[in-house]
């Protein structure tokens, strides 16, 4: 199995480990961003896609947080930023000790940034659902 | 002049690792200005040259005996940081520019070198004081 493979591999099963983590995430994001601020989850998304280095979603994830006081409700930005700086480090430590690969190289950083992308992917899922959710309810209690 | 494969992801490694840490503590130690501040410092940080001249001037500035005076220690520290990463760029372990070039050369390199690291630096060090002021103004 090449390295790309195991890597894959590896940030998969983590992604499923933290799932419910980033399940309670997206339901945070619904609750604080409301579907009405449906582009600050496509943007945090399309953020984490496109990174070159860890510290551009984290510092973008901190400018949304200064910025916009939806972030700052619930406590999502800081948590969301908790989580990656704290939980998810831990991860990739654990990955790159599992395949052998050396801190502070360009595969460790693709570990993490693979997965920051797979966290913010499961968020965006569940901040989706749990909006369609709400709007089912509110549908259902006006008929 | 354009960096190699390897000096961009050197250069990305220590974005992550090395300066994003060095901003936190950077704002532990000093008191950052306010927003209107910061944005000048995002702006002027897309040259290195200028950077420093608009440090260097706001260092300068009379802020004692104002609510600003904390101002004057933050822009003094960041000059420095300014210079030592100007001298990191050239020497071990980073060891980003070329060794044997013309002075012209050489200051073109460091330019180059050290105006990418600090604009990386001033970009963690803005979200991370612009975060801290808003929680901090949230929570009065």
């Amino acid at each position: 199995m090449n390295q790309q493979f195991k890597i894959a591999r590896e940030v998969a099963i983590s992604a499923d480990n933290f799932y419910e983590n980033a399940k309670a995430l997206g339901e945070k994001a619904a609750i604080a961003l409301s579907e009405k601020k449906r582009s600050q989850i496509t943007g945090l998304e399309s953020q984490a896609n496109s990174a070159l280095k860890v510290s551009d979603v984290l510092d973008f994830i901190k400018v949304r947080t200064a910025r916009h006081p939806e972030w700052r409700n619930q406590q999502f930005g800081a948590e969301l930023l908790q989580f990656i700086e704290q939980n998810l480090r831990q991860q990739r430590q654990a990955i790159c000790a599992t395949l052998s690969v050396a801190d502070n190289t360009a595969t460790a950083q693709d570990v993490y940034l693979l997965l920051i992308r797979a966290l913010i992917r499961q968020i965006a899922a569940q901040y989706e659902f749990a909006c369609q959710m709400k709007r089912g309810e509110r549908n259902a209690s006006d008929a | 002049m354009q960096a190699t494969r390897e000096q961009i992801a050197q250069m990305r490694l220590l974005s992550d690792g090395e300066l994003y840490i060095e901003a936190q503590k950077f704002l532990q130690n000093y008191k950052p200005p306010e927003n209107k501040q910061l944005a000048g410092l995002l702006e002027f940080s897309r040259d290195i040259n200028d950077l420093q001249s608009f440090v260097k001037h706001q260092a300068g500035r009379k802020w004692v005996d104002s609510p600003k005076a904390h101002y004057e220690t933050f822009y003094n520290e960041l000059n420095k940081y300014l210079q030592k990463l100007r001298q990191q760029v050239k020497s071990p372990p980073h060891d980003l520019v070329m060794k044997g070039l013309t002075a012209k050369a050489e200051k073109d390199q460091v330019d180059f070198f050290a105006g990418w690291l600090a604009r990386e630096f001033v970009q963690h060090l803005v979200a991370e004081a612009q975060m801290q002021t808003s929680v901090a103004t949230n929570q009065r």
